[in-house]
């Protein structure tokens, strides 16, 4: 064998010890780098594909609303769980949304069981504001009696398998348990509608940067030699709700431009694979239709 | 050792834990207890009867590579002592690797160990030894072992690495024969390729994972070599070495 | 909450609420290998209990938690906030500790730890959503996973709870009669061996209601065993048709 490619591992074990240690990280990162240059990623995608999603509605009947998204192999599940409170002080007249992510022990090998870390609490919160600063509920539509009672909604994610870019899943996720949200009796009743209606529909698209290319979904692999990643929120209308840049390495504001621009088309294909998944869910349901 | 390449129309048989596999004029082999009336299975896995030994065995369908003696394996050094490293084997038990058994001679004020091999290389190795008490011991004295200075390490699953090599190395040495790669097959699931062209370690890290893949499927080296055969057919305007009409050949 | 009148659980002509026999048990179905970064996984649908367990290793403990003659195995159940009728807060509570520890000994036994020492085993239980006999469900999900990730054992474990509605023994009882029944009595085994594993009451049953309690549980988990015997040779069993991919992390 002449000249031998740069040495590097295909499909990453993790088992207690990060994998990329030593010598190996650099010549994995030249073969990476080398199918870059051609257009290419490690998996043969392009630079601005998704892997494929796959996306189950009602999976967890209990919840008022559920969803089950697989990104590749990464796999988040939603539910939604909805009763009745008192508003915050501040915000009489609106009802309670909270959001929150957690990371199961099984998801990978080196999550540690116990209360949300630093990585499940950033996804959440990247989640929350896509949702919030979009605003894709009008939490003053979901008020019983103002001041007093209110329509209290919870969304909890739960990341079951870890392949890189939890944050898109879990965003696919959340909007996919959202849309297929049934109120229980006593806030139907008194509201007057059986389904929680959306005003817009946020999605995020996450890219990870490494040298000058931005890659769209970033596997598990590719977020360990990203530089950094940004995800970036988009309503239906084009635009933006919510970006969040991290790991520590730069962007220039040609990258931002850029990656807005491409966030922007992505959420749209990705929107209407939900609508599709949210429409034949409903044509199953056997109750009458909230909204079309 | 290997699977047998199915000739039979006939199943293997899959058995999970507790099912019974032999009755007492059996010896339990690996992944089989004995109980009170016969043996049984402790593993999700085939059923090997050995007749002539009466010996009956349960080859794991799942589940981390477990070492054995003189099994070739693919390591990763994580860590360097004074006398001996430390080695990922992609099991559950970390190896060692003592300097005696890599040639060095001990003396750990003028020898720093981390000239021979550092933490991150890896290594091509022999298991001497285990006990599951103690370590397993390794050693890198030998045709073909030491450090791996190139290529990509495919990682599957280790019960499938049978497949990989064949009945008596049918379809490893078929792989080194057609494919424009070399391959190290390391028992624990880890697969080193090395090659110049980018093109060729692609197409065959793609023929290990298809293996991989269909590795309980009858009939899976004649499926391999159709595509082997096929890609060198077309590719045979490229082909300098003249090993190409050899190939054509062998084909039928 | 007021106490569902008995006669309402179970009808005069012996059907119940959700319109079972009282031998007859839940649907159940078993999902092997439906995780990638876990070593063995399995989803377990029984009746409503939608249940999620992975295994993680075994791999080499920590030096302090060691033993030199037998792995160690571990487990957590732990249920999603979703999972229930009113949400359930997503920290540990004191039921779910009892719960794990409860599962980690009905599993134990069947486990060979002595081909393991120094090792450890992980099993989490994620219960997604909540039915009545979610610690059946999960021994049922988690033993099947500890097979599928090529853990040594003797016998797969199976869980059903028995229970006692209008003064008569039921099987694999439902959150309804969970809740409002006489006796709620899970009971797992090792249904090659006819070992019990398992084995918690509350309620009030008689000596001879305990003997017939068993004998009903042993008949149950004799079928559930077969789902789950058919789940796991399903998903890696050869097949004979060439071509045809063989499951695996690949799926």
């Amino acid at each position: 064998m002449r000249r031998l490619l740069p040495l590097a591992i295909e499909r990453v074990v993790r088992m207690r010890k990060p994998s990329f240690q030593g010598a190996l990280r650099q010549d994995f990162l030249e073969v990476m780098l080398s199918k870059l240059e051609s257009g290419q990623r490690m998996d043969g995608r392009n630079l601005e594909a998704y892997r494929e999603l796959k996306v189950e509605l009602g999976v967890v009947p209990k919840a008022e609303g559920s969803a089950e998204v697989w990104l590749g192999q990464t796999n988040v599940m939603a539910g939604v769980k909805v009763g009745t409170g008192t508003p915050f002080p501040d915000t009489p007249d609106e009802g309670v949304l909270t959001v929150s992510l957690d990371l199961a022990p099984f998801a990978h090998p080196d999550y540690q069981p116990g209360p949300p870390d630093e990585k499940a609490i950033g996804w959440g919160r990247v989640v929350d504001r896509g949702i919030r600063e979009g605003k894709a509920l009008d939490l003053s539509s979901l008020v019983i009696e103002p001041g007093k009672k209110v329509v209290t909604l919870w969304l909890d994610l739960t990341l079951l398998n870890q392949d890189g870019n939890a944050q898109d899943a879990a965003a696919l996720a959340a909007l996919g348990a959202l849309l297929t949200t049934r109120f229980p009796d006593e806030v139907s009743t008194v509201l007057g509608k059986s389904w929680l209606e959306l005003s817009h529909y946020p999605l995020s698209v996450t890219l990870a940067k490494l040298n000058d290319y931005l890659m769209v979904d970033p596997t598990l692999d590719e977020e360990e030699f990203a530089q950094t990643e940004l995800t970036i929120s988009a309503i239906e209308d084009g635009r933006i709700s919510s970006m969040q840049k991290v790991l520590s390495g730069p962007l220039t504001q040609e990258d931002v431009v850029r990656a807005v621009s491409i966030a922007r088309h992505k959420t749209e294909e990705l929107r209407n694979l939900i609508f599709e998944a949210v429409k034949r869910h409903k044509s199953r349901d056997s109750e009458p239709l909230g909204q079309a | 050792m290997k699977l047998s390449e199915g000739q039979t129309t006939q199943a293997r048989e899959v058995v999970v834990p507790g099912e019974k596999v032999a009755d007492q004029g059996f010896k339990p082999g690996e992944g089989v207890y004995r109980d009170a009336d016969g043996l049984y299975s402790s593993l999700l896995g085939v059923v090997e009867r050995d007749e002539a030994r009466s010996v009956v065995r349960v080859r794991a369908l799942r589940g981390q590579y477990i070492p054995h003696p003189e099994d070739i394996i693919i390591g990763k050094v994580i860590e360097v002592g004074l006398t001996d490293w430390e080695v990922d084997i992609n099991s559950p038990y970390m190896a060692k690797l003592d300097a005696r058994d890599a040639g060095v001679e001990v003396d750990p004020i003028t020898v720093d160990l981390r000239r021979y091999f550092d933490v991150g290389d890896y290594l091509a190795a022999k298991v001497v030894a285990f006990d599951r008490v103690t370590p397993p011991s390794l050693t890198v004295m030998g045709k073909g072992l030491g450090k791996i200075r190139g290529g990509i390490i495919v990682s599957v699953i280790p019960s499938r690495v049978p497949r990989i090599i064949g009945k008596k190395g049918s379809m490893i040495s078929m792989l080194d024969k057609m494919l424009k790669v070399h391959l190290v097959v390391g028992q624990n699931g880890y697969v080193v390729v090395q090659g110049s062209d980018p093109d060729e370690v692609a197409f065959a890290v793609s023929i290990i994972r298809k293996i991989e893949a269909e590795a309980y499927t009858y009939g899976l080296t004649d499926r391999i070599k159709e595509i082997l055969t096929k890609r060198y057919e077309n590719q045979n305007g490229k082909d300098s070495t003249g090993v190409a009409s050899q190939r054509r050949r062998c084909k039928e | 909450m007021g106490k569902i009148a008995q006669e309402s659980l179970l009808s005069d002509d012996g059907v119940r609420s959700d319109g079972r026999r009282i031998d007859e048990a839940r649907p159940f179905e078993v999902q092997v290998g439906v995780l990638t970064q876990a070593n063995g996984s399995a989803l377990v649908k029984q009746g409503k209990n939608l249940i999620l367990a992975g295994v993680i290793g075994p791999y080499e403990a920590e030096r302090h938690s060691q033993y030199l003659d037998r792995g160690v195995l571990r487990t957590r159940y732990h249920m999603q906030p979703y999972s229930t009728n009113e949400r359930k807060s997503p920290t540990f509570t004191r039921r779910e500790i009892e719960l794990s520890r409860a599962v980690r000994e009905a599993l134990e036994p069947a486990v060979i730890l002595t081909d393991l020492p120094r090792a450890q085993i992980d099993v989490f239980i994620e219960v997604l959503q909540a039915d009545g006999g979610t610690r059946c469900a999960s021994v049922n999900a988690a033993s099947v996973a500890l097979a599928d990730a090529g853990v040594p054992m003797r016998d797969l474990v199976t869980a059903v709870a028995i229970g006692k509605v209008r003064d008569t023994l039921v099987v694999d009882i439902n959150d309804l009669e969970d809740e409002n029944g006489q006796a709620d009595f899970p009971i797992a085994m090792m249904p090659s061996k006819g070992k019990i594993t398992l084995l918690q009451m509350n309620g009030l049953l008689t000596q001879e209601e305990i003997q017939k309690s068993i004998e009903m549980a042993r008949g149950v988990i004799r079928s559930l065993y077969e789902v789950q015997v058919e789940a796991l040779k399903r998903r890696y069993a050869p097949l004979a048709a060439s071509g045809n991919r063989e499951g695996g992390s690949d799926a």
